[in-house]
């Protein structure tokens, strides 16, 4: 049956992703012309889309008090369906006003806004029954809570489209905020400036400016997404076989009437945001981003009780969980946000890494021809690996008992000859961390380390200590900063004493 | 997140006896044969330290395109060998031709441009094919990426990744080791000898080396 059919879509789509959305609309759309007029079947598919996307304002409550017999405020009956299943709630304002700041709790007002349709599930004719039963009296409704309701609506559909682009709301700015309605100004971070202004409660105002209103509103959404854009043919459409005398609500609902403004600056939007991402801005990538994951993520939040919805929502948050760790993971990823930025971060990352990996074996394909592997044999993993966290020393004789015939360079660290000292020390003291600082360490360590036999073993220990500092630790450059102090307080003791 | 000390014990173990048993023709080999040797015992340790995972899978898979690997890997890994080039369940690879696959990846997508009347650019579309393009570059990035969907892509890049960092704090810890024992070996010298060294070797270290040798002179008493 129709009515079962119908009753199906319009949770299917609210459920599906976006790019399925459109056919479910189309579906739902043909499933319901059935039983409509034709006409008011495109305004219901449209005002279906209007409330799958909900990146409609609400539709002013004029349109009710203007055309209560027609059948032409359909799909402003639609759209405001939802609002109808919270019958005169008196928590929807104070719930829509509090989830009007976005902070990633969204996806609980989308399950809000979605759950009582679904859980009602109400099938189309109850929701146009409804509709004409309390037509009125959403209006009544509407108008008591035009602002917070629609503020409420408004923001999570600004809020949804996230970062707008900067084009986007100099577009929008222009909108005028003169027609009395608030904008609130998006509580994240990332939000530009509000793109669309709410709906007003104000009587139609003058064509041109509801149209301009929308139109601006369409061209500054990102709201007008996924979908928009396949509704748009139909819209205008619409807008063509309808008289532009009529309503302007309507017209404004129609939503994209064909003055030159919005297409050219929709069209603008659109070359500016592709010449954007040609150029990889961040911005911009952060933009469709965080969007399209709004969005998604929006549509997956979807009422619990459908299996599908869950499925999708565990899944969401496992691909969540891991992105979470992998930003962890990547350096300098905390603040971004958004699939592709960050599936753009962990490229680079990799790539470094592996890049890291080839430049490390040449280097070590330079020092091993030297290498005795005899030696090698003698580096145990241990030794390598770190030390046993108390006993720091521990690794350093295993070492250095590897290279053999080495006396106990405790000793030798505390008779320390002046001889190169003062110099050594302030040669530590100029090498700042670095793994070539280092080695540069070592190597004026070996230099120095000749003067007496004993002195080169001292410095050979002393190398061996460093060495294993540095190798004990996971950054070289404490423990080389260690040795400095370690080094270094002998060394001063030493400047005191001569 | 860090690899565990287990992990890199192994790693170490496999890796120097990767070293050890490519070392034979060591003195024969170029710059260039001696690195790729290295660094093929070094993805070898990973990847046999790592265990069983999709990447190592298709990392050891890969390594063993070429038959001269094939060897090496055998000796390394000597059992798990079989058990890893095993195809599992998950990553069956479809054979396909990526050019047809990718003309058929445009035809639709071109399709789909068209049926939707020309509004521009959108930016869904365009979002979407950022995250798929993306997606399929970490595809080739992460060894046996092809056939994973989102989500164990995005696992097995975490792991990959932990893997590497591990690999790469571990190769330069060897790097300092090793040029350690070799400063030390040659400390043992005696000087001229030392400073003949000095000449036949390359890299900055080497030169400070020689810059420091000349000024000791002038500081020893």
């Amino acid at each position: 049956m129709n009515s079962g059919s119908s009753d199906r879509s319009p949770k299917c789509f609210l459920n599906q992703n976006w790019d399925r959305s459109v056919d479910h609309i189309s579906q739902f759309g043909s499933a319901l012309g059935s039983f409509m007029s034709p006409q008011s079947s495109f305004e219901l598919e449209r005002g279906l889309q209007r409330l799958g996307h909900l990146s409609e304002e609400v539709p002013p409550q004029s349109h009710f008090m203007d055309s209560s017999g027609n059948s032409q405020p359909w799909e402003g009956n639609l759209a405001l369906a939802h609002l109808d299943q919270f019958p005169a709630d008196p928590g929807f304002a104070e719930r829509a006003a509090r989830f009007s700041s976005f902070d990633g709790q969204s996806y609980g007002w989308f399950s809000g806004q979605f759950e009582l349709p679904g859980s009602g599930k109400p099938s189309t004719a109850a929701i146009i029954h409804s509709l004409t039963a309390s037509g009125l009296q959403i209006g009544h409704l509407e108008s008591n809570r035009q602002i917070p309701v629609s503020n409420g609506l408004q923001l999570k559909m600004n809020c949804a489209g996230p970062a707008i682009s900067r084009e986007e709301t100099s577009l929008s700015d222009p909108i005028p905020a003169s027609n009395g309605k608030k904008r609130k100004a998006p509580s994240k971070s990332k939000e530009k400036d509000a793109a669309s202004p709410k709906p007003s409660t104000d009587p139609p105002k003058v064509a041109d400016e509801e149209d301009s209103d929308t139109k601006r509103c369409r061209s500054s959404g990102k709201i007008h997404e996924i979908g928009i854009d396949n509704v748009k043919p139909k819209l205008e459409q619409n807008d063509g076989a309808r008289s532009n005398g009529n309503d302007e609500q309507k017209q404004r609902k129609a939503g994209n009437d064909k003055p030159s403004e919005p297409p050219k600056d929709y069209i603008h939007v659109r070359a500016r945001r592709g010449q954007a991402t040609d150029s990889h801005s961040l911005a911009e990538r952060v933009c469709d981003e965080c969007y399209l994951e709004i969005q998604m993520l929006a549509f997956v939040s979807v009422d619990d009780s459908d299996h599908s919805s869950t499925v999708h929502q565990v899944r969401r948050e496992k691909i969540s969980q891991r992105m979470k760790l992998l930003q962890d993971l990547v350096p300098g990823c905390s603040k971004v946000t958004g699939k592709a930025v960050m599936l753009d971060e962990i490229i680079n990352y990799v790539q470094s890494l592996q890049r890291q990996v080839e430049f490390l074996s040449m280097k070590l394909a330079t020092v091993n021809p030297q290498l005795d592997f005899d030696n090698l044999a003698n580096l145990r993993a241990k030794d390598i690996c770190g030390p046993v966290p108390n006993s720091a020393y521990s690794p350093e004789m295993s070492m250095v008992s590897s290279y053999a015939d080495v006396p106990q360079q405790k000793d030798i660290l505390h008779s320390i000859a002046t001889n190169g000292m003062d110099f050594h020390c302030s040669m530590n003291m100029l090498d700042s961390t670095g793994h070539q600082d280092l080695n540069a360490h070592q190597a004026c360590l070996g230099g120095f380390g000749d003067a007496s036999s004993q002195l080169g073993f001292f410095w050979e220990d002393d190398l061996q200590n460093i060495v294993q500092m540095g190798i004990g630790q996971d950054q070289e450059t404490v423990g080389s900063s260690h040795n400095f102090h370690g080094g270094t307080s002998p060394a001063a003791q030493m400047k005191i004493e001569l | 997140m860090q690899a565990t000390k287990s992990f890199e014990r192994a790693f170490l173990k496999h890796l120097l006896r990767g070293f050890r048993l490519s070392a034979v023709s060591y003195k024969s080999m170029s710059l260039q044969e001696r690195k790729s040797a290295i660094k093929l015992s070094a993805d070898v340790a990973m990847a046999s330290a790592r265990g069983s995972r999709k990447w190592t899978r298709g990392l050891i898979t890969k390594l063993s395109k070429e038959d001269d690997h094939r060897s090496f890997l055998r000796l390394i890994l000597g059992t798990e060998y079989e058990r890893l080039t095993k195809p599992c369940h998950g990553s069956w690879k479809i054979p396909r031709s990526k050019k047809i696959v990718r003309r058929s990846l445009r035809v639709c997508s071109r399709r789909k441009n068209n049926l939707r009347a020309p509004h521009g650019v959108k930016s869904s579309v365009l979002a979407r094919t950022l995250v798929e393009k993306r997606t399929h570059a970490l595809k080739r990035l992460v060894p046996g990426g092809e056939s994973l969907d989102g989500y164990s892509l995005l696992d097995e890049a975490l792991d990959y990744v932990i893997s590497l960092r591990a690999q790469v704090d571990l190769m330069q810890k060897l790097l300092t080791t090793f040029e350690a024992s070799k400063l030390s070996a040659l400390s043992k010298c005696t000087l001229p000898e030392r400073k003949a060294s000095f000449v036949g070797e390359a890299g900055i270290h080497q030169q400070k080396l020689t810059e420091k040798a000349q000024l000791r002179p002038k500081l020893t008493l």
